[in-house]
């Protein structure tokens, strides 16, 4: 075997240089945008509830994003979950406020390890084909709520998330 | 016991449309922010309780998270650098010593840590109403074990700006 020299989805882009392939905005160089929420329970739910952050609006192409639990108790320190809730950031099937439908992806944002450590975790994009297919080609087809499906354990009272996700804007420019 | 949905705080707040209640975009889908800074520790004065003073946040960022990891100026070849004592630290402002988080060892690993805030009473209650009310410089307290002359810490704060609105 020998070395070999491999090209990038971008660094090919950018080699032949035409308007209509060149890559956009929000795939190389584009502008970084922050969505932050906090998210508590107010009550005890069980594995499969769900914890509604902000909103992303559409053409938002998420990054990456950042993700601790929290307590009512200890405002917003990170604050380790009673139970190891796991869980999963995406979207559920629903309808947004223009009416548009949006399809269920449970883990298109990233897969949420165990909550028992305050430990911020850094998760990735999951375009594992339910809807989308790369992380440079996932921009939102609609403005979408992300939602946290909790997993395995229990979520109680007052405990919660704060989430931050950073992502670019499919189309814009700077 | 059932599964329950729960919104969070700018979800419901983007539920029902006000101007007077929208979000800001400093908590909601703004513009990011970064301050970026290295500090290195001299002379001979080096024991737990050092501090680091880095560069100044402007009045109104509101931090999102850290990264930081250990460099030292003999060797800035290598990028991270371990330190040579159990280092570890908390990052803040003056009277909010951990308000933007703990470092934990910088000691046995050159990984970069993503850190959290600590909005944690002192002077703030949440990650998302957290804007600074005056300019303020980044102070790393050095906690655990004492520095090393030429060691230090490499930063990167991210935080989005109270009443900017992106552009």
């Amino acid at each position: 075997m020998a070395t070999g020299a491999f090209t990038s989805t971008n660094a090919a882009l950018r080699v032949a240089t035409t308007m209509s392939t060149w890559p956009n905005g929000s795939k190389d160089n584009g502008k970084v945008y922050c969505m932050s929420d906090e998210c508590y329970a107010t009550s005890t739910g069980t594995a499969g509830s769900t914890m509604y952050a902000g909103g992303l609006p559409r053409g938002a192409n998420v990054l990456f994003s950042v993700i601790w639990p929290i307590d009512t108790a200890t405002y917003g320190e990170g604050d380790a979950m009673t139970a190891g809730a796991t869980g999963q950031l995406g979207t559920v099937a629903s309808t947004n406020a223009y009416g548009d439908a949006i399809a269920a992806d449970p883990d298109l944002f990233g897969d949420v390890a165990a909550l028992t450590t305050a430990t911020p975790q850094v998760i990735e994009p999951c375009p594992d084909g339910t809807i989308y297919t790369t992380t440079l080609d996932m921009a939102l087809q609609h403005e979408t709520t992300p939602v946290m499906l909790t997993a395995t354990q229990n979520v109680i009272n007052t405990e919660g998330i704060a989430l931050k996700i950073l992502y670019t804007m499919g189309g814009r420019t700077s | 016991m059932a599964t329950a949905a729960f919104s969070g705080t700018n979800y419901a707040l983007r539920a029902t449309p006000l101007v007077g209640t929208w979000p800001s975009a400093a908590a909601s889908n703004s513009e990011v922010y970064c301050l970026s800074d290295e500090c290195y520790a001299t002379g001979a004065a080096l024991d737990s309780g050092s501090t680091m003073t880095f560069g100044k946040l402007p009045v109104g960022a509101v931090v999102l998270f850290s990264v930081v990891w250990p460099i030292d100026s003999t060797d800035v070849s290598v990028g991270g650098d371990a330190m040579t004592n159990a280092c570890t630290g908390t990052l803040g402002i003056t009277g909010d010593a951990d308000l933007f988080g703990d470092i934990t060892t910088m000691g046995t690993t050159a990984t970069p840590q993503v850190i959290e805030p600590c909005p944690d009473g002192t002077t703030y209650t949440s990650t998302l109403d957290m804007a600074l009310t005056s300019e303020q410089n980044v102070i790393l307290t050095i906690g655990g074990a004492a520095l090393t002359a030429t060691e230090g810490v490499a930063i990167k704060v991210f935080y989005t700006m109270a009443g900017k609105t992106g552009g």
